[in-house]
């Protein structure tokens, strides 16, 4: 790299950067390895620039390719690291990434320093001992700590592959090496591939900076039987890249047949390449590997084809190619776990499509954050798989599927009323016209006696806050206990109307009403000795100067016998505004309460009202004709023009031509 | 005659009438296996006039119905009063909301009567109405 070259001068042999064929490079173990960090990544800065140019670190690395880029074969680390960090062109082979520097310290750190302090104090290092290093020694803790601010922990490191290469080795023994290491290496470890390659001994390392940075470390005070220190140092490295031969094949299938149970039916493919005969062997197969995944696959289909179980968790699968092969040759597979796998996103399950397994597990997976809610996972995984009851251990609410006839939901027709006992019909009937009586009139305190001592009386409504929806709804939002809307306990209590004199009171002061009693529906659900339960529900007009709306209500009443008669202990009246369907109907019949004079109820009311509301009626009958409309529409448009018929009859002929009059405000040809 | 209703008989039947429609309305939309735990063993229904006995059977009716999305505006409940039901400690709760069943909405009221039986709420009666018989 150009920009090294200048550097380069600086250097002590010892920092050979060599650029092999196949593109990484490697970094000789020396101890200044803080100063390939810095310039691992783009941007380091690097901190002063004298420091830059007294070590190769700064640039170096800076343009050592593939910073920043990111590694094919690890898409996890490659969006672990920030960009910058050498380690993000670590382990591209593309990129360059001799970082043997990490190999003491075990890895890169987040800031790309990652060394440590005390330990250069006494390291036995490989270093030839010049000034210049101990130069490097001084100042390699200055620049870079200062800038990078604290570093993270080497943890961060311990994820990807490292490559221990042990120097000179080809005329020791392999194991002895090995465990020599191990005797001196607390950190456990796989070494996976151990061999020779030119005469280095090599393993590789996966997902373990750790014991990669414990093994470097140990560097030179290993001293074989025959004299020999041992060198080690270590680099990334991209997963080792090894097809299967037939023999390892055949080793394989071995395995996994030893890994398969027959009473259970269960395959236990998990952290397949780990296996500790496939390590011994020197075999490394990994799933993730699409041919290795086929070659299993292979094995799977052709000699366990009625298994019911498989184990596929940890297996860094980044796709479930190959597996859709289970769907048609593995019929009896009823559970699959992925747990701890490399799936990113939705589409990776549609590998999963037609598998008519009923337990699932995805946990671990990038891909289960990537759903907003339980519910969009669930129903992506059901996409794939209908028959999935367990997910993650969860049992499923059972699928409400579009499997259903048409036939089968129709649904009941409607009964206007029920009443659980017959008897109960005639009591309630008298009592509701007795009630309605009441309340349709200008005084409604004799309700009062309609109700227990300490009965409990609340009202609900939902009304639109604006708009011509909220006309007139004001005393009923003002009285309205809807509990999700009324959080505060205290209000809840306020807003419970409790005893006679306050329920009479609270109702006095509602809207006047005229009930229709054709519209009544009535369920009697429960009638026992002490206690009647009735749900009534109808519709009502609430009278009002102009145009009076028709509002809806329903009221559950819990009656109870007392004296003779009875009363109500507990009643809940809900009130909004009417449907279209209902309007229409309503008042088809005469109503009850204006027309129907009782000698009970004293009716005062000034003439002059009297007299200007004749008047609008006459108006409204007239306009009815006139338009065609139905009487409460014709009421809207006079009274839209202010009681003005001249002037809402041009409006009315007015909209009609411009066809902006709702059809519902005419009578229908097929009334419900 | 019995005392008022104190403020903790209101609150606990605020709370147990949120808790049981929070459940009641997730397992009639979605867990409809589950609905009969929720109701006496003589309990009972009346769905738009149309009577159903036993918890079992209710939970077959509810069974049957198209899938429903129930969406719930309003809700209220008392502690029912002494001289209905003496010391045996009972709700009534009342929702109201709208229900999308087979691609159609309706708006609906309920009225439970629930009661509490070993620690447990179930209920005695459960009314359903459409607000308006569809036409």
């Amino acid at each position: 790299m150009s920009n090294n070259r200048g550097r380069h001068q600086q250097q002590p042999r010892n920092f050979l950067i060599h650029a092999k064929s196949d593109g990484s490079r490697h970094y000789y173990e020396h101890d200044d390895r803080g100063s390939d960090r810095n310039g691992g990544g783009s941007g380091n800065p690097g901190g002063k620039g004298g420091y830059r140019n007294a070590y190769h670190g700064g640039g170096k690395f800076r343009g050592g390719g593939g910073r920043g880029g990111r590694s094919n074969w690890d898409d996890e680390r490659g969006s672990r690291y920030p960009d910058g960090h050498w380690r993000g062109g670590g382990g591209n082979s593309s990129g360059g990434s001799g970082y043997a520097g990490g190999g003491r310290r075990g890895g890169r750190d987040g800031s790309g320093r990652g060394h440590r302090g005390p330990q250069y104090k006494n390291n036995d290092v490989e270093m030839s001992g010049s000034n210049k290093n101990r130069y490097q020694d001084m100042y390699k803790h200055q620049g870079r700590r200062r800038d990078r601010g604290p570093r993270p922990p080497n943890m961060n490191n311990s994820l990807g592959w490292h490559k221990i290469i042990i120097r000179e080795a080809s005329d020791l023994n392999q194991q002895e090496v090995l465990e020599a290491i191990r005797e001196l290496v607390r950190e456990p470890f796989i070494p996976i591939l151990y061999g020779l390659e030119g005469r280095s001994l090599v393993f590789y390392l996966e997902d373990n900076g750790s014991a990669c940075q414990a093994i470097t470390e140990i560097s030179r005070r290993i001293t074989m039987p025959s004299g020999q220190r041992l060198s080690i140092y270590s680099n990334r490295s991209p997963p080792p890249n090894r097809h299967l031969t037939p023999p390892e094949r055949n080793h394989v299938t071995q395995i996994m047949s030893h890994r398969y149970s027959v009473e259970l039916k269960r395959l236990d493919l998990k952290n397949f390449h780990n296996d500790p005969t496939l390590v011994k062997e020197g075999i490394f197969c990994p799933l993730y590997r699409l041919p290795n995944m086929q070659i299993i696959m292979d094995i799977v289909v052709s000699n366990v084809p009625s298994v019911e179980e498989i184990d596929l968790s940890y297996n860094k699968l980044h796709t479930l190619e190959q597996l859709d092969r289970l769907a048609s040759a593995c019929s009896s597979l009823v559970r699959l776990s992925l747990k701890k796998n490399k799936l990113v996103n939705e589409m990776s399950l549609d590998k999963l499509n037609g598998l008519g397994i009923v337990e699932l597990t995805l946990e671990g997976n990038p891909v289960c954050d990537k759903f907003r809610d339980s519910e969009t996972y669930i129903s992506a995984v059901r996409k794939r798989c209908p028959k999935v009851m367990f997910l993650d251990g969860q049992d499923l609410p059972k699928p409400i599927g579009f499997e259903v006839d048409d036939e089968v939901s129709t649904l009941p027709t409607s009964i206007p009323q029920y009443y659980v006992q017959s008897s109960a019909k005639d009591l309630i009937s008298v009592f509701l016209q007795q009630y309605y009586q009441i309340f349709d009139s200008n005084n409604r305190k004799p309700l009062e006696a309609a109700y227990t001592q300490h009965a409990l009386f609340s009202l609900t409504c939902n009304f639109p806050e604006t708009g011509p929806g909220a006309k007139y709804t004001g005393i009923y939002a003002s009285e309205n206990r809807n509990l999700r809307r009324v959080r505060c306990n205290d209000r809840r209590n306020k807003l419970m109307v409790q005893g006679r004199p306050a329920i009479a009171s609270v109702i006095s002061s509602l809207p006047h009403t005229t009930h229709d009693a054709a519209s009544f529906t009535v369920d009697v659900s429960v009638v026992e000795a002490q206690l009647m339960v009735a749900v009534v529900g109808g519709v009502f007009r609430q009278v009002a100067d102009h145009s009076p709306p028709i509002r809806f209500f329903s009221r559950s009443l819990t009656i109870v016998p007392e004296g003779t008669g009875f009363c109500i202990a507990n009643e809940q009246l809900y009130i909004t505004s009417a449907t279209v369907d209902q309007i229409k109907r309503a008042f088809k019949e005469p109503a009850i309460a204006p027309v129907a004079t009782s000698p009970t109820a004293a009716v005062e009311s000034p003439t002059s009202d009297t007299n200007a509301a004749r008047l609008k009626q006459e108006m409204i009958v007239k306009f009815t004709e006139a338009s065609g409309m139905l009487p409460q529409y014709s009421e809207l448009c006079l009274e839209g023009s202010g009681w003005d018929y001249q002037k809402a009859a041009e409006m009315f002929t007015k909209l009609k031509a411009e066809n902006k009059i709702p059809p519902e405000y005419f009578p229908q040809n097929t009334s419900p | 005659m019995a005392a008022e209703t104190d403020r903790t008989s209101l609150t606990a039947a605020c709370t147990a009438a949120e808790t049981f429609t929070k459940l009641y309305y997730e397992f009639v939309d979605k867990m409809r296996h589950k609905l009969s735990k929720l109701y006496l063993e003589n309990g009972k229904l009346v769905w738009n006039g149309n009577a159903v006995d036993g918890n079992n059977n209710i939970q077959k009716f509810y069974e049957d119905l198209p899938p429903s999305v129930h969406i719930l505006n309003c809700l209220d409940s008392q502690p029912v009063r002494e001289e209905a039901v003496g010391k045996q400690s009972t709700i009534q709760v009342t929702t109201a909301g709208f229900v999308t069943l087979k691609d159609r909405k309706y708006p609906f009221h309920q009225s439970f009567l629930i009661t509490a039986k070993e620690d447990k709420w179930k209920v005695v009666s459960d009314v359903f109405r459409f607000q308006s018989t569809p036409s």
